[in-house]
This record gives structure tokens, C-alpha cells and sequence, in this order.
């Protein structure tokens, strides 16, 4: 196993926290026999509460997991236990030949995997009931505009009134043209209107910055008025903020870009999937990657409702080559990867822009092709962090400095690494601080999150 | 906000100034304005407010002026912003450690005591590994400085442990965070600046490197500082204790505080050569004689007398004039004195051994008196002879484990084992919260199987499970397997018997592999 992954990584793909908690006290060699790995797997015999031992086994390539116990949580603690002891005692687990259950169970996945590969294919010869499609099209399209118009008015009323008046008025002012959009069928732009009572209270300068944020949406609807006169990539962007879905399908027959990709930073959120109050929480996982000869960010998302676990396949800290393709969009983002080609290496180290100028420079050119970028995938190399008061910040061999993001935790973490010395970091910029996924130094890469 | 580089025609920040003035107001009360100005920008936005090609039709709406307005402007900014120079310089970096780091799988298992993860959710092993690394002459991995100092912030006793493996890249991480004030170099200046707690460790750190220095900056604030303070810092100059602090203690013993008093008086009582000793020793002089029966058995015994009266040299000696339970005023008196004086004295003036003298004392009517008062002498001048003597008479008191030097408590343990019945040695091993030779881990295995073996229904009793739960803290973790193989297997699953079991292998082989992992490379 090449790659090797931390406890601290295996627990979080548990789907919640007391199956951690169980793992962690299943990850003991006492109850577990006939431990054995190879190059593609590792397996164990675990003695649990009923008469036969369950069978437990771990295909490394994903990972994926499989038990025989009764538990419908998966990964199941006899699984993560198995793992985590792989990561702790490697050296219990003997290089043998996979036992039958193993080597059939690695077979049938191979032989889903081709049939997946294959479905593709299949499903085009299906045709699609065209005139329906494009009927719901043209209600759907009917029903956005309407929505837009009715945004429009709420925001040309707010800005009458003032936004002085904004710190009295009740939730339900924000929840209520969130609502009438979601109706709409432009769920994206709802999510952008809920992000906005938080602005209000985000402290000192929140005027300047609500202004900002509506004149951003107002920027939307006026762009979405001139869809058709703008260029494929900006016209499928626009779509997709306000709350089209890519056909993931269709989106994996188009053109991939092939490179050797770095996941340089992961963090994982937990979001509410509708109103705040009456929706579940739902875990967003946010990988991003770094092409190494294209020089190109990408981001891949993941989502996991309560009880389901995130996907495993991107481990941070990790490259691999592979065959990426992006979603359309104006500053091309977020991506999903089509094919594998090697498996994951760890990652030495970080690539980056050489000093801030050169990475707002880029952040410019970005924004110039979609100004509404949320979070811009900065990368930059010989920066020392240092301690601003009560905050953090980075500066550059230049003398620049950026601030940090309020809600990073690992300030301590990240001093502790650098020494006083520049390092390299990856993070999330918004325009006004650096939230940082991960630090690098010469042969080394450290997560912060 | 920082002056502005830019020329006036090109920097945003006024523009944006007006407008966000404006949106807060409302466009009901104060319409926005179109800007002014020949720099491209200025010209744009007036542009976009009437009707362009490039910006669209005019809005016949303030609301949407102010809205498109907003819009280009708030990009210019985003856009144009370079994170400005910082006018300070940087703090100066960290200098290179010497110390190797300890290997990766090290590092990984410290993580996961300190984070609970993992199978070692005892909280004494934090303390076992940091002396195992410290031994080893490693230091801890960079990223796990903080969560380190954090626990020492939260509990300073584990201070001592964790000082010697977080090395200067710790030392230079503390020195940033208040919170950590204990970590950083030692600094005498500090001492005039500090409080409380951190002014009692910065002088524990101290007097274990220069005895002499840490006295004299006790003396230096001694005048000013309260009392509590007072007896707190006498009371750390018992590390490294020497005649060459007689002169500041014999002082104390004329401080205003009580508490500073005892302490005084319980320091100078363990060094032999001080003046309070000498004035025991020739009060005592009268107070112990032998005596030789009449013939025809010459049976020798103990004379005691008790001291007369007790004059003010006696009360600042600290020899109270209060009577004790059960002893009496004056035997008060005597047992004070007793206490200040090394036992091995007795040995010499008598030329008798400790035993032997320690039965004539059984013999006297004041047995108890006599014991209690060379129990606590022999604590304050530790004597390998009269520590066996005083345990072999209450051979199952782990109190009496620390009157013997520390060299010797182990074999004493082993020898009680020996010679005792296994309660006794059952009881001082359980005490001895240090880990322990292969031959005691032996011993107690054996008198725990004996012991389950004994019991009616040994799966459901407690203590023997505490037992073992102390001897997976301590005992040789390489005996694993003997250990496995002599304690009784459970009878039930799921019972407490079973858990006991179970953790205690666990925790024996997580210990194991944390001694191998620290002496690897």
C-alpha cells in the first residue's frame, strides 16, 4: 500500500459519530484473526457478538468495504476497525493469497465496474421523450423568469427602503424570497439569498458587504435577461448558479483533460439542504485538485445525507493520474473524474504561484470571467505565517500580507510547522481571506483541517 | 485605512464609499448620484447609467442605478485589490533542533493519546510516553505542539513531562501564546513579572538547574509577596535542598506566617547539619537512654523521659505548645523533637541496630509515640535500615514505601512478597505508580491468579478488576504473553471480568508497541 492513511482520515468516513466511537473500539488486535492483505485488499476475521466471526474485508483500490454483520451502516465499525488497524499495525497483516470470499467479492466488483462502463452506452440507445423534455423545458424556463422578476422587485424594494432598516427586520424577510425561488425552480440562487442574513451579522463593515453581495444578484439577473447573447460557456454557468443540474451523464461524454492531479486540499462542510430549521444537515465534501503540467484547479463535490457516508475515492494528500472533465462554465471549476489511470501516490509538497502579486493577479483574471466566483483555489509557495493581534495572516517573501480566515482553526498548527520560515499553502480565498486546506513543506504535505 | 497609491481618477474606495452611504439611507431619500471624474472607471459608470451598447438600455429606476452601480464598482475593487505590505518586520524565525524527532508511527501514536483516538483512551499512558521519548532523547512532531501545550496549559502537572520533548521549536511556539507562558525558556526576568502559578513553575524549573539562583530570587521578592505565595516558594526549594539554603531557612523560622514557619521548620528538620537539628539533638539528649536491668537477666530497655518544659526557643523550633490526642502535652514535645532527627543517630549513640531498637520501643509504654516520630524522621532523612525496620513491622502500609530511598522501594516490594503473606506485597505494589521490573510483573501475576482462584464468585468483584487494571499501567509490557496465559480466561462474554481482560491486554500491547516505535528509527 502506497499511500497510507491516517486515522484521522479512516474515522472520517464514518457516517456519524458513534460509529467512530465503535470502530475505534474494534480497531484492537484481541478480537480480530486471520488477518491477511494484498496488493488490492486486506481482510480479517473479527469475533463479534454472535457465534461465527464476521468477515470483514477492505478493497484498497476505492477504498470499499464489506462485512457479513447484520449492520446496515456502511462502512461498518468491523470494517473501519479493520482499517484503522491496518493504518496502526501493518506489519499483523500477512502478505498472503486472497482467501475465496475475497477473491470472489474483488471479481463481482470488477465485473459491476465493466458493466458500468458499458451502461453509458446502452442508455444513449434509449430514446428520450423528446416533446415531454421540451415542454418541461419551457415550464421550467417560464417559471425562472417569473422568479427572476419577482427577485428583481424585492431587491429594488430593499434598496428603497435602505439597508439601514435591515438589522430590525425578522428571518422570515430573508426566508421568504428564498422560499418563492425554490418554488420557482432556481434553487442555486435561493441558497445565494439564505447566504445573506449571515452577511448581516458577519461584524464590522457588513454594509459594504451586503451591498456587495446584492449587487451581485442583481448582476445575475441582468446577465440572465441577456442569456442568449453570451457565449456557450458563460450562458451554461449562469444556468448552473441558478440551480440547473449538469446531466452527470452526458457531462462524462465530453472532452476530458488528462494529467497527473494533485489533491492539495479537502474540507468537508455541513450544510442545510433547504430552509434552516426544517432540513436535514447535509455533509458537503470539497475536494480540490491541481492539475501538475496544466497548472489547472479543479473542484470536485460531494454530498452524504445523515447516515451515509461521504465518498472515499479522493484522499487528500494524495496524486494520481487520471482523466478529468469539467463542468462547462465561464472560469472552469468544478470537475468529475471520468477515468482513473494509476493509483494515488502520496504528494510531496505543493505547487503554488511564486508570491501574492502573481496569485491576484490570477484571482483578477479569474473574477474577468465570472464574477461571481465563490471560492478561488489558491495556491501560493514561500509565505510565513504569523500571529496579527488576535488573528493570523501570511505574508510573502515581498512583504505582502493576507489575512486568514476567522473560522481557521489551526493557526497554532501552522506556526508550529513553518518556525518562523516560509512554506507553501492552499486555501480558499473569497476575496478578503484565506481559509487554508493544507501547508507544504520540501518533501511534505500537511492537511489543516 | 491606509492612504491610497492610487491616482485619484482610478481608486474606487470614495466611489464605493457614496454608494454604500447611499444604500444605506435608501434611494427613496437620496437618489444616487452619477459619478464625476475623467478616469476610465468614472466614465464606464456613467455610461451603464444611461444607456450603452455594452451595458444594456438605461434602467428608469434609482433603485437599479445604485444596484448596477454597486455592481461594477464592488468588481473593480475585488479585482484590483493587492494585499498591502505589512510595515512590520517578521518575528525572528525558530533556530534548528537538535534533537531528532521521533519516528512517524511515534508521532501517530501520541496523536492518538492525546486525541482519545485509537485503543489508548487511558489518560496515564500521555505521561509513560513522554518519559519513554525523553529518555530516548527524541522530540515530538512539529504538528503536534499545540495539542500538546494545550494539555500541559490544562493540567501543569504534566508540566515536567512534556518540557524536555517539545525542544526549541516548542519552546519558540510557546513563547507566542500567552496560554503557554509555562513552556517558554526559562527567564528569571519573569519572575518580577508573573503570577502565581507561573512564578512557582518558572522556580521549579529553575532550582532543578541552579539551586543557588532560584533561592535568591525567592529572597529578592521576599519582603513584598503574601503569604500564601511566601510558604508556596519555601516549600519548592525541597528540590535540590542543601546547607547552602540553611541561612534563608533559619531566617524563616522568624516570618510572620504560621504556614511559612512549618515549612521552614520541616525543611531545615531533613538536613542534618543545619542549627534547628543541632538544638534537637541536644534536647534529645536526655529524653532516650538504655538502661540495664538488674541481675540475673541484665534485660536492657528504653528510658524515656519527657522534656520538662518548653521555652521560646522550643515554640519557634515549632515545637507546639498545644497538647495532641492521645499523646499528651509534653509527649507533643517530645515527638516533635524525635521528628527533626535522623534515625541512624539513635543507631549510632546505642550502637544497636534499627530493629532491635525499634523492639525495645514496642516494649515502652510509649510505643506509638516513638514509632510515629521515626516514621516521619526517617521520611525527611531516608535510611536504608531503619525503612526496612519500619516496614517489616507494618509490612502491608504503602505509606511507609516512601520513607525508603528510591533505588530501594522496588526490592523491598519483592522481598515483602517473599517473606510476607500476599496481601501484604499485593498492597505496596499497587502503590508503586512506576513501571515495574519483570521480577515483581511475575510476582503479581501469580498472586492475582492465586487470588481469582481463591475468590467465590471472582467475575463480578471489583477490586480485583481495579487490580487489574493497575497492572496493564505498569506492569512489563513485554511479559504479554504470560501475562495472557496466567490470568484466568472469562467464563462469560460481555461480563466485567471479560472487559478487565480485554483492556488489559490492550493496553499492554499499545504500550509495547509505543516503546518499540520510540527507540525506532
Amino acid at each position: 500500500m502506497t499511500v497510507t492513511w491516517t486515522p484521522e482520515q479512516i474515522l472520517g468516513l464514518a457516517p456519524d459519530a458513534s460509529a467512530a466511537k465503535a470502530a475505534k473500539e474494534q480497531a484492537v488486535l484481541r478480537r480480530w484473526s486471520g488477518l491477511g492483505h494484498s496488493a488490492a485488499a486486506a481482510w480479517g476475521l473479527c469475533q463479534g457478538s454472535a457465534k461465527e466471526p464476521y468477515r470483514a474485508q477492505i478493497d484498497l483500490g476505492e477504498p470499499a468495504f464489506r462485512c457479513t454483520c447484520p449492520s446496515r451502516k456502511l462502512p461498518c465499525k468491523h470494517t473501519l476497525g479493520l482499517f484503522l488497524l491496518l493504518a496502526n499495525q501493518p506489519a499483523e497483516f500477512r502478505a498472503t493469497a486472497e482467501p475465496a470470499w475475497v477473491a470472489e467479492w474483488l471479481e463481482q466488483r470488477k465485473q459491476r465496474a465493466e458493466a458500468a462502463a458499458e451502461r453509458p452506452a446502452k442508455k444513449e440507445r434509449k430514446e428520450p421523450d423528446s416533446a415531454a423534455q421540451a415542454k418541461r423545458a419551457a415550464q421550467r424556463e417560464t417559471r425562472v423568469q417569473e422568479g427572476l422578476a419577482d427577485l428583481e422587485l424585492w431587491l429594488k424594494d430593499l434598496l428603497r427602503q435602505g439597508l439601514a432598516a435591515v438589522v430590525t427586520l425578522p428571518p422570515r424577510y430573508w426566508e421568504t424570497p428564498a422560499a418563492r425561488l425554490v418554488d420557482a425552480q432556481a434553487p442555486g440562487l435561493a441558497r445565494l439569498v439564505r447566504e445573506l442574513p449571515g452577511v448581516c451579522l458577519s461584524g464590522e463593515g457588513w454594509q459594504g458587504r451586503l451591498l456587495e453581495r446584492l449587487a451581485r444578484l442583481y448582476l445575475l439577473l441582468e446577465a440572465y435577461r441577456r442569456i442568449d447573447r453570451l457565449p456557450p460557456p458563460e450562458q451554461a454557468g449562469l444556468r448552473t448558479l441558478i440551480g440547473w443540474t449538469q446531466n452527470q451523464d452526458a457531462l462524462l461524454a465530453e472532452p476530458s483533460v488528462t494529467d497527473r492531479w494533485l489533491v492539495v486540499g479537502q474540507r468537508v462542510d455541513e450544510e442545510h439542504s433547504g430552509p434552516v430549521g426544517q432540513s436535514p444537515l447535509m455533509r458537503v465534501q470539497r475536494s480540490w485538485l491541481w492539475g501538475e503540467s496544466t497548472g489547472q484547479a479543479a473542484l470536485c463535490l460531494h454530498f452524504a445525507m445523515p447516515g451515509q457516508p461521504l465518498d472515499a475515492s479522493l484522499l487528500a494528500g494524495s496524486c494520481f493520474e487520471a482523466e478529468l472533465v469539467y463542468f462547462p462554465a465561464a472560469f472552469p471549476l468544478r470537475a468529475l473524474v471520468k477515468v482513473r489511470r494509476s493509483p494515488p501516490t502520496p504528494l510531496a509538497g505543493l505547487p503554488g504561484y511564486p508570491d501574492l502579486h502573481t496569485a491576484s493577479a490570477a484571482y483578477a483574471a479569474a473574477l474577468a470571467s465570472d464574477p461571481w466566483l465563490a471560492a478561488f483555489p489558491l495556491a501560493v509557495q514561500n509565505v510565513t505565517p504569523l500571529r496579527a493581534g488576535e488573528d493570523w495572516a501570511v505574508q510573502d517573501l515581498a512583504g505582502r500580507q493576507l489575512p486568514l480566515a476567522a473560522r481557521f482553526s489551526r493557526g497554532w498548527e501552522l506556526l508550529a510547522l513553518s518556525g518562523g520560515r516560509p512554506l507553501d499553502l492552499f486555501g480558499e480565498w473569497d476575496g478578503e481571506r484565506l481559509l487554508p486546506l493544507s501547508a507544504g513543506l520540501p518533501c511534505a504535505w500537511y492537511p489543516l483541517t | 485605512m491606509p492612504a491610497s497609491s492610487l491616482p485619484p481618477s482610478s481608486d474606487p474606495e470614495p466611489l464605493w464609499q457614496e454608494l454604500t452611504a447611499a444604500a444605506l439611507v435608501g434611494v427613496e431619500r437620496q437618489p444616487p448620484a452619477a459619478p464625476e471624474g475623467d478616469g476610465p472607471l468614472a466614465s464606464f459608470l456613467r455610461a451603464a447609467l444611461v444607456g450603452h451598447p455594452a451595458t444594456g438600455p438605461a434602467t428608469t429606476d434609482p433603485a437599479a442605478d445604485l444596484l448596477r452601480l454597486a455592481a461594477a464598482v464592488s468588481l473593480y475593487r475585488r479585482a484590483g485589490r493587492l494585499p498591502p505590505h505589512s510595515a512590520a518586520p517578521l518575528p525572528p524565525a525558530c533556530p534548528p533542533d537538535e534533537r531528532p524527532a521521533c519516528s512517524l508511527a511515534a508521532g501517530q501514536h501520541l496523536a492518538s493519546i492525546i486525541g482519545g483516538l485509537g485503543p489508548s483512551q487511558w489518560p496515564e499512558v500521555l505521561p509513560e510516553w513522554l518519559a519513554a521519548a525523553a529518555r530516548a532523547g527524541r522530540r515530538i512532531p512539529e504538528m503536534q505542539l499545540a495539542a500538546l501545550l494545550e494539555r500541559g496549559s490544562a493540567d501543569l502537572s504534566l508540566a515536567p513531562a512534556i518540557l524536555p520533548v517539545i525542544g526549541r521549536r516548542g519552546e519558540w511556539l510557546a513563547a507566542q501564546n500567552p496560554r503557554w507562558e509555562w513552556a517558554r525558556p526559562l527567564d528569571p526576568a519573569a519572575w518580577h513579572t508573573g503570577r502565581g502559578p507561573a512564578r512557582r513553575l518558572l522556580l521549579q524549573r529553575l532550582r532543578a538547574i541552579d539551586p543557588a539562583a532560584a533561592r535568591e530570587l525567592v529572597a529578592s521578592t521576599w519582603k513584598e509577596d503574601p503569604a500564601v505565595e511566601r510558604a508556596a516558594f519555601l516549600g519548592a526549594l525541597q528540590v535540590g535542598l542543601s546547607m547552602a539554603d540553611e541561612p534563608f531557612l533559619e531566617s524563616a523560622l522568624d516570618d510572620r506566617s504560621k504556614e511559612v514557619r512549618r515549612t521552614a521548620i520541616d525543611l531545615l528538620a531533613c538536613l542534618p547539619a543545619s542549627r534547628l537539628v543541632q538544638r534537637m539533638l541536644a534536647r534529645a539528649e536526655s529524653c532516650l537512654a538504655l538502661e540495664t536491668g538488674r541481675w540475673p537477666l541484665r534485660r536492657v530497655h528504653l528510658v524515656v523521659t519527657l522534656p520538662a518544659a518548653c521555652d521560646p526557643a522550643m515554640v519557634r523550633d515549632g515545637i507546639a505548645s498545644h497538647p495532641q490526642p492521645g499523646i499528651g502535652e509534653r509527649g507533643g514535645w517530645l515527638s516533635a523533637i524525635l521528628r527533626a532527627i535522623p534515625p541512624a543517630h539513635w543507631s549510632r549513640k546505642f550502637a544497636k541496630p534499627a530493629a532491635e531498637l525499634l523492639a525495645l520501643a514496642a516494649a515502652t509504654e510509649w510505643r506509638d509515640l516513638l514509632h510515629g516520630a521515626w516514621v516521619a524522621a526517617a521520611r525527611c532523612h531516608p535510611d536504608p535500615e531503619w525503612g526496612l525496620a519500619l516496614l517489616a513491622l507494618a509490612p502491608g502500609s504503602p505509606q511507609l514505601l516512601d520513607i525508603l530511598p528510591a533505588g530501594q522501594r522496588e526490592a523491598a516490594i519483592i522481598d515483602t512478597f517473599k517473606s510476607r503473606p500476599p496481601a501484604d506485597g499485593m498492597a505496596l505494589a499497587l502503590a508503586f505508580q512506576q513501571p515495574w521490573s519483570s521480577a515483581l510483573t511475575r510476582l503479581v501475576l501469580q498472586r492475582l491468579r492465586a487470588w481469582y482462584l481463591a475468590l467465590p464468585s471472582p467475575q463480578g468483584d471489583y477490586h480485583l478488576r481495579q487490580s487489574v487494571r493497575i497492572l496493564g499501567l505498569y506492569m512489563d509490557p513485554n511479559l504479554l504473553s504470560e501475562a495472557a496465559g496466567l490470568l484466568p480466561a472469562p467464563a462469560e462474554k460481555g461480563s466485567a471480568w471479560e472487559q478487565a481482560i480485554q483492556s488489559l491486554l490492550d493496553l499492554l500491547t499499545f504500550r509495547q508497541q509505543l516503546y518499540k516505535e520510540i527507540q525506532a528509527q
